[in-house]
């Protein structure tokens, strides 16, 4: 497939409006600006293009939600990405900031929103500095503004930084960080697109997402809509890293097999070892074992088996590796990174950081793998938003998946991949400082 | 010595808050400000965004607990970030770790004596295929194996010594 998204992100110059025009930019959004905003919606609910924050939420429908009669309406742009194994956004954020501009525009027109918040995370300080020069640039050519490529379109852009949480990558908590808030998530309903920013319709939407819709305008419905899985359509940003010899950013159409991405796309695992696990979708998706390698990866047939495609980060665990090490490593993220409003994400989350931790240091008490099985079914639903739910499911899956290694690392009383030999390269365990003494 | 914001960080930040029906929602926003400027957020520095957006004290200590990217104390010259989640760990985050303590002689979360250095462990930086990932203030270091460590020191003290401070 041709890239769409990252046709010009890695070319250094791209970031310079001139030459971003000269690739054609922006003429997609004045397309768009000729249309009614029903029209745009119409297009993009008919192209079947599907958020690519994680949910895989239709885009179009959810902008459609916006009550007609609303006088304020914010659009809130997810530049958060700040889930383990993910690093997309960060390639069209930096790479074609005028891509995702255009996209914000058209995206603003539709929901007819006059000032739209890029929040970026905090971490993405050059990001940042880009998005800024190139909302600069475009003001100067009457791009953003007042008069919106010449039309009577008002629309201002503004960044606002995050601080290194989480969590205000869900989509409330992003809300009330915009607040200037702890980003602590709000109840649902209501929904953003109904009560959002500072008590105003919302609508949320990903950087990647919003960079689909001016191939979309461009293009049109039916163009986008043959791209890869009837259900899925569209290019996809697959992120590939952990223990594979070509990590890097993919574009694909959705519905490619685990492992043929891998292979083909990652290089495999370094030579001489065998792929052990494959997570999907970044760190909160499940662990695929060997028998679901060739699960294809689209937002239905993952959640099919239980799983998701969540952001695409695709994380390889490779057969030096050892899975009570890994997911120490996990929880310990989402430990870290509960809010702590809701007792079963904050409690277990921290539980079961210290059980596994302790069954790694060969300290575990039969009970554990009990309580594992357990606390997976304390976190999982009973939570305000899905922080718990994500970090319920590498819980889950890699007790189902690797059980046979709980099992040993209680029984030997130590971790049983300590001290395995690893010819030609230096064995990358263990994961957590001190868990090997 | 009382906290005074720039003057080009003060247009800046009003320049944000004029889109914002509450002065409130520009606090991220100038606690970045004040970090920028002191290299941490300073006591009398809450004092002057408290009254600046009308929001408690209460309230900002709430948020500036909350975000790990604000400091209450003063920082080493260089702060080192080492990413030690699932993908840089896999690579051998934690070597990398451990190898700045050991050449630092210190233990994560602290400041080297003479103020050149904090070290500190953080989650993923979003260039995940670059692993084991580095940031030192703003800049971002690829591929930070345990061997590149000693090289990686050596180049952030001699920025250090150049221009005073590392902190743009
Ligand atoms: C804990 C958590 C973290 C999230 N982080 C991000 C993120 O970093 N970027 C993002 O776009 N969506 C993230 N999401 C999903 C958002 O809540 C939301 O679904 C998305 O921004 C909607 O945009 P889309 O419809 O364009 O996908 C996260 C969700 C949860 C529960
Ligand atoms: S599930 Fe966890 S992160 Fe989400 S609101 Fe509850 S405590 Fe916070
Ligand atoms: S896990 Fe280290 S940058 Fe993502």
């Amino acid at each position: 497939m041709e890239p769409i998204l990252t046709r010009y992100a890695r070319d250094p110059e791209q970031k310079k409006i001139d030459v971003a025009v000269s690739h054609g930019a922006y003429e997609a959004a004045k397309k768009a600006l000729a249309m009614k905003p029903e029209e745009v919606i119409e297009t993009v609910k008919s192209s079947g293009l599907r958020g690519r924050g994680g949910a895989g939420f239709p885009t179009g429908n959810k902008w459609s939600f916006i009550p007609a009669a609303a006088p304020v309406r914010y659009l809130a742009v997810n530049a958060d990405e700040s889930e383990p194994g993910t690093f997309k956004d960060r390639l069209l954020i930096e790479g074609d900031p005028h891509l995702l501009l255009e996209g914000i525009i058209i995206a603003s027109y539709a929901i007819k929103c006059r000032t739209a918040f890029i929040y970026i995370r905090g971490e993405f300080t050059d990001g940042a500095n880009i998005l800024r020069e190139a909302i600069r640039e475009a003001y100067a050519k009457g791009i953003l503004g007042e008069k919106v490529l010449g039309t009577s379109y008002a629309l201002d852009v503004l960044v606002a930084r995050g601080a290194g949480a989480y969590i205000c990558g869900e989509e409330t908590g992003l809300l009330e960080s915009l607040e200037g808030h702890r980003g602590q998530p709000r109840v649902k309903p209501p929904f953003p697109a109904i009560r959002g920013l500072f008590g105003q319709p919302t609508i949320v939407n990903n950087v990647e997402t919003l960079c689909c819709v001016p191939p979309i305008l461009s293009h049109g419905a039916e163009w986008f809509k043959k791209i890869g899985p009837e259900k899925s359509p569209g290019p996809k940003l697959f992120c590939i890293s952990g223990r594979v010899r070509k990590p890097g950013i993919y574009e694909l159409p959705m519905g490619i097999p685990a492992e043929q991405l891998v292979l083909e796309y990652g290089g495999g695992v370094p030579e001489g070892r065998k792929i052990k696990g494959i997570i999907p979708g970044g760190s909160s998706a499940a662990v695929l074992g060997p028998k679901q390698f060739g699960t294809p990866l689209d937002f239905d047939s993952l959640g099919k088996i239980g799983n998701m495609l969540g952001s695409a980060g695709v994380i390889v665990l490779d057969d030096t590796v050892c899975a009570v090490d890994a997911l120490t490593n996990i929880m310990r993220f989402y430990a870290h990174e509960s809010c702590g409003q809701c007792t079963p994400c904050r409690e277990g989350t921290a539980w079961s950081v210290k059980i596994l931790t302790r069954l790694e240091r060969g300290e575990g008490v039969p009970r554990d793998l009990e309580n594992i099985a357990n606390l997976t079914r304390m976190i999982s639903g009973r939570a305000l938003c899905p922080l718990a739910d994500g970090a319920a499911m590498p819980l889950t899956s890699f007790f189902r998946e690797f059980k046979d290694e709980f099992v040993a690392h209680l029984e030997q009383k130590r971790c049983p991949m300590r001290g395995a030999a690893v010819p030609g390269e230096q064995r990358p365990l263990p994961l957590e400082s001190g868990t090997h003494a | 010595m009382a906290f005074q914001f720039s003057q080009a960080g003060l247009d800046d930040l009003n320049g944000y808050l004029k889109h914002c029906p509450k002065k409130e929602a520009g606090l991220l926003y100038a606690l970045h400000l004040v970090q920028q400027q002191a290299g941490y957020v300073p006591d009398e520095a809450v004092d002057v965004v408290g009254k600046l957006l009308e929001v408690s004290r209460s309230h900002i200590e709430g948020v500036l607990t909350f975000y790990t990217m604000y400091f209450r104390k003063p920082m080493g010259r260089n702060v080192v970030t080492v990413c030690s989640t699932i993908s840089c760990a896999l690579n051998g985050a934690l070597d990398t770790v451990g190898e700045f303590e050991k050449q630092l002689e210190i233990e994560t979360g602290e400041t080297t004596p003479d103020g050149q250095f904090s070290l500190l462990k953080v989650e993923c930086l979003g260039a995940c295929d670059k692993a084991p990932v580095v940031m030192v203030n703003d800049q971002k270091f690829d591929g930070v194996k345990r061997e590149k460590v000693k090289e990686l020191i050596h180049v952030c003290r001699k920025r250090a010594g150049a221009n005073g401070s590392a902190r743009a």
